[in-house]
């Protein structure tokens, strides 16, 4: 390289060198604080307020209103429906014209006294009438594609051959359709509850039919999905827990009161998903409940409150599920409609629909409108907007009673195959696994790298000092993919049968160290004279070598001698540890390799740069090497070792691909260094490429990488400031 | 973040865990194949993209193979990570074929609507017997699937009373009667991941200690090196390290194997079809390439490989429909 040896060519050479550095540097501070922008606005949807506006408001004739109605309207919310006492009727929601269509003759002077959906997404609908008879109906709108690729949408109406159960009006029921024998729970007069099982495709339908027990002050029914759970509201404020299994006689299992108050139940109703139950009461009342295994006998059940939602000021006359997701519509006698979500408790959406009593309430199928139906016979037609309804801060990271579970927990479980899972975003677990896996990683790597940097800085003969040093550099140069790939395959397998012998080695690898050194100690000069001072050390690898290989053959005695040949059990029984496989130790001792040529490289620069001639004065004064390290040379260079171990934890923190590979990637909170964790890094590079873009999974993933980012900028910060804190203090000055 | 060089790394994983991985196909029954030997046409050529299943993802590679040994200027690149990853990519065009181990979800459904106004088409193009994989020293006889269930789920829908968490619950003794089970299972993205957990947690949650796996050939490779292990998988993936349990729908019922004859008279409890995904505008013909692809992934040849790679093949009149759709 040639200098230009001009004094103007260096003051431009100069001043380019300069300007070059400065916008390095001020590109590297407007990309890291791009990224934080970028991850900020990505995340920022989650927490935006819900919002509602009504679109249209239709006048239909009011004598619909007159009885018990149900609501639907198609995915695409083109046309609605409403199947009423007074008969049925499609709406053209774009135009606002009734749809006409062939009345069905089943209905034709039939007066409908109950009406139920039978639950999930199904269009199929039955209705109980004043005469005792049910009619089976699907009810929906088909869409289909013209042959120019037109969408064409059409109502379709299909009714079942009425079948006759009982004598005299049926005034409340709940149905769950199976082929070849539908459920049907039936209140009746004087409350009366008949159970049914109905064949619909069969043209006399009846299968068996039995009365249950009557319960007196009945108001409404509802069976559950798996149709061994029959609950029945009362006007006391009680909810009564039949059990069904298998047609055994229908059993009380359970009475429990709603409200302190005993104000009567108005109705009973399932989230999506059919098992857990919303309890309306006529103080406006909203509760939902689920079933526990009983602490005393695990194979019965006990009915549980698990949330409490805001309560209405005025009875509660209509409900209706969301599709999808754990958010309910409720409404109540003044004309008020809330828009609650179960799992946060959050009552997301309240809106004021005039002071008509509300006859029905729908949650279009994508979860992106309600309507209403009041006595008016208006028809109100709301965009919502409420795209995250499961994310909030509480859901994020606290406990949360999930649906189905017996208590609140932290859970990561985000995706099924079905819709009517709830993902379960909890970070708690990931944020710890995250921890976890950077605190045995640490542990491990921080004494062998700082040991090792003391050694090859202070006592090793400088000729190897040379080599060993690039050689460990060259450690970081490893792929973790390669790493994670030999950890979760070779190591994890080799780690579970060789146990003992490795815990056998941590005995006896210090002890045969400090016989050697004593040995040494003792041995005459003409003995230990030739080797230069610094690599005598070099004689303990085939000493060091020789103790793992013994400990390696006396594998099985040391199981036998120390864990009663079966370390395993001997864990779970002195320590309840389940030695998992795939656990911490593993990526503990992987990941420590990792970052290990991190913390060494610097550490080993900090000790090097402390100043000769200090050191020489030290050992001139009468100190010996061990107190000039200890307390010359170590203080001197805590500021460089402190960033040493900074920067292998921030190294940790993010490391993915050993983890994705090793760890199991099982969301658990568990300290135990046997058992595995799973990672936010490790978790976003699994689960980024199914996330559907712009959905809550995608932007909790990105709210988890803003985690990591702020954690990491935090530690480099608060290290920062250490560092010069400790340089101040311990300078070379 | 770009997480296209981490999409390569598990790629180049899941392929070195093949490596591993000695595959054997089923030989214990040799099912009829169906369909008609492959009729080449003339002016195919182009590439094609594949993205989805990871079950599929051998079987994807094999009609690749097959079909380039039919069109020479055709290329095809199939990568596979689990079926999640299928419908994003149909929507965001970036491949032209979504095989796919699970139905789509409505959701997914509605996001590829909300792009193209009517809905993706399904083949199914091959059966899946999902099996149970334990360890080769391992002598369970078979499992029912409410006990499957307590062994993997925390909600125990299947109705069984009490969880298993040691293979003694399960009916071993001696030395395995005190073990705990090691579970091993697929990531979330996976199709397996969702159909069993529809089928056999009747969409009750997973424990949070079922290590999730990135492909079926680490979970079985995992399962080999565990020998206190159980998990599941696409019967696709069985090596001889492993075994597969045979299943009872119900407890009490006799325990069946995982064959096509069990699968084809559903006595087997987990099976499923085996999906393509693909963007077939109503009133529309599919682009010449992709249709000749699906012919022949229904020809003799393409069925063929169905069976080689360890799957069963479908039946005449399905493969009859499906040939109708897709002119």
């Amino acid at each position: 390289m040639t200098m230009p040896t001009k004094p103007r060519w260096r003051a431009v050479v100069d001043r380019f060198a300069g300007w070059i550095i400065t916008v390095g540097g001020l590109a590297t501070i407007v990309s890291i604080l791009a990224i934080f922008f970028f991850l900020l606005r990505e995340v920022t949807p989650l927490f935006s307020a819900p919002s509602a506006k009504l679109a249209q408001r239709l006048t239909l004739p009011a004598r619909l209103a007159d009885g018990p109605v149900v609501l639907g309207v198609d995915d695409r919310r083109t046309v609605a429906y409403l199947l009423t006492a007074g008969g049925l009727l499609f709406v053209d929601l774009r135009s606002g014209q009734v749809v006409p269509i062939d009345m069905p003759a089943e209905l034709k002077g039939r007066r409908l006294t109950a009406l139920a959906h039978s639950g999930g997404q199904a269009t199929r609908y039955v209705a109980g009438t004043a005469e005792g008879d049910l009619l089976f109906l699907k009810m929906g709108v088909s869409s289909t594609f013209a042959s120019n690729g037109q969408r064409i949408t059409s109502p379709v109406i299909k009714v079942g051959h009425p079948v006759h159960v009982v004598e005299g009006p049926i005034t409340d029921l709940s149905y769950r359709f199976a082929e070849g024998g539908s459920r049907l729970a039936l209140l009746l007069e004087r409350q009366q509850l008949l159970l049914a099982e109905i064949d619909e495709s069969a043209p006399q339908g009846m299968v068996r039919k039995r009365l249950a027990q009557p319960i007196s002050g009945a108001t409404s029914v509802a069976l559950d999905a798996t149709l061994e759970h029959l609950y029945v509201g009362t006007d006391g404020g009680r909810i009564i827990h039949l059990g069904l299994v298998n047609g055994e006689p229908d059993v009380i299992r359970g009475s429990y009161e709603v409200t302190p108050s005993s104000e009567a139940i108005t109705r009973l109703a399932f989230l999506s998903g059919d098992r857990s139950l919303v309890v309306m009461t006529s103080g406006g009342a909203v509760s939902t409940w689920g079933l526990v295994r009983r602490t005393d006998d695990p194979s019965l059940w006990r009915l549980q409150r698990t949330h409490e939602l805001e309560s209405h000021a005025a009875p509660i006359v209509a409900y209706a599920p969301s599709q999808r997701v754990k958010s309910f519509a409720t409404a109540d006698a003044s004309g008020r409609i809330f828009v609650h979500h179960a799992t946060s408790e959050k009552t997301e959406i309240r809106l004021s629909n005039g002071s008509s009593l509300i006859m029905a309430l729908a949650i279009a199928p994508k979860g992106d409108g309600l309507l209403a139906f009041d006595a008016l016979g208006h028809l109100s037609v709301y965009d919502l907007h409420n795209p995250y309804p499961e994310v909030t801060f509480q859901t994020l990271f606290g406990k949360v009673w999930y649906d189905g579970y017996e208590r609140p927990e932290h859970v990561w479980q985000s995706s099924a195959g079905s819709d009517d899972f709830e993902p379960k975003l909890g970070l708690m677990p990931l944020a710890f696994g995250t921890l976890k896996g950077t605190v045995y990683a640490l542990l491990l790597a921080i004494p062998i790298a700082i040991f090792a940097a003391i050694f090859t800085s202070q006592f090793m003969h400088p000729n190897y000092r040379a080599t060993i040093k690039p050689i460990i550099e060259v450690m970081a140069a490893l792929p973790t993919v390669v790493l994670g790939f030999l950890a979760g395959l070779w190591l994890a397998p080799l780690l579970e049968r060789l146990f003992p012998a490795m815990i056998g080695m941590t005995l006896a690898i210090p002890l045969v160290v400090v016989a050697s050194a004593l040995l040494w100690h003792f041995l005459p000069p003409r003995f230990t004279g030739g080797i230069a001072p610094g690599s005598e050390s070099l004689l303990l690898i085939p000493i060091i070598a020789a103790a793992i290989g013994g400990c390696l053959w006396a594998n099985q005695s040391i199981e036998a001698a120390l864990f009663g040949g079966d370390y395993k059990g001997w864990l779970l029984n002195a320590f309840g540890i389940q030695y998992d496989q795939r656990n911490a130790l593993v990526v503990g001792i992987v990941m420590g390799f990792a970052i290990i040529p991190v913390i060494y490289s610097i550490a080993e620069e900090a000790l090097t740069n402390v100043p000769r001639s200090q050191i020489a004065a030290s050992l001139a004064l009468g100190a010996t090497r061990w107190q000039t390290v200890v307390r010359l040379v170590f203080l001197s260079a805590s500021p460089g070792i402190f960033s040493a171990i900074m920067i292998g934890f921030g190294r940790a923190v993010g490391e993915t691909m050993i983890v994705l590979m090793a760890a199991g990637n099982t969301p658990i909170l568990d300290w135990n260094w046997a058992n595995g964790f799973r990672t936010l890094s490790a978790n976003i590079a699994v689960e980024i490429p199914e996330a559907p873009q712009g959905g809550s999974l995608y932007r909790v993933l990105f709210l988890a990488a803003l985690l990591l980012f702020v954690l990491t900028f935090a530690v480099n910060s608060i290290a920062e400031i250490v560092r010069q804190r400790l340089r101040e203090k311990y300078s070379h000055g | 973040m770009s997480h296209c060089p981490r999409r390569l790394t598990i790629g180049l994983i899941s392929l070195a865990m093949l490596l591993f991985t000695l595959r054997i196909s089923t030989a214990a029954d040799q099912p009829n194949i169906q369909g008609q030997p492959y009729q080449k046409t003339s002016g195919i050529s182009g590439a094609i993209n594949s993205i989805g299943s990871d079950t599929l993802n051998n079987l994807m590679t094999l009609w690749a193979e097959g079909f380039r040994r039919q069109y020479l200027n055709v290329k095809i690149q199939v990568e596979g990570k689990g079926s999640s990853t299928a419908p994003p990519a149909l929507i965001g065009s970036t491949a032209q074929l979504g095989p796919m181990s699970r139905q789509m979800k409505s959701s997914e459904i509605d996001a590829f609507e909300a792009k193209f106004g009517y809905p993706p088409t399904a083949y199914p193009v091959a059966v899946d017997a999902l099996a149970i994989f334990v360890n080769k020293d391992n002598p369970v006889q078979g499992l029912s699937l409410p006990q499957v269930d307590a062994m993997f789920s925390k909600s125990r829908r299947q109705g069984h009373p009490s969880d298993l968490t040691k293979w003694g619950q399960v009916g071993l003794a001696g030395e395995w009667a005190n073990t705990p089970i090691s579970l091993y299972g697929r990531n979330s993205a996976s199709g397996t991941y969702g159909f069993f957990k529809e089928h056999a947690l009747k969409n009750g949650d997973f424990k949070d200690q079922v290590k999730e796996q990135p492909g079926s050939a680490s979970v079985v490779q995992g399962i080999t090196e565990d020998r206190y292990a159980a998990g599941y998988s696409g019967i696709g993936y069985v090596t001889s390290g492993v075994k597969m349990v045979p299943l009872a729908a119900k407890s009490g019922q006799p325990f069946v194997e995982p064959s096509l004859e069990n699968t084809k008279n559903g006595t087997y409890p987990l099976w499923r079809y085996l999906y393509i995904y693909v963007n077939q505008a109503p009133g529309k013909p599919l682009s010449p390439i992709v249709r000749e692809f699906l012919k022949y992934v229904y020809s003799r040849e393409g069925q063929a490989d169905v069976v080689k790679d360890g799957y069963f093949p479908v039946d005449a009149p399905l493969i009859e429909r499906q040939l109708a759709a897709i002119k």
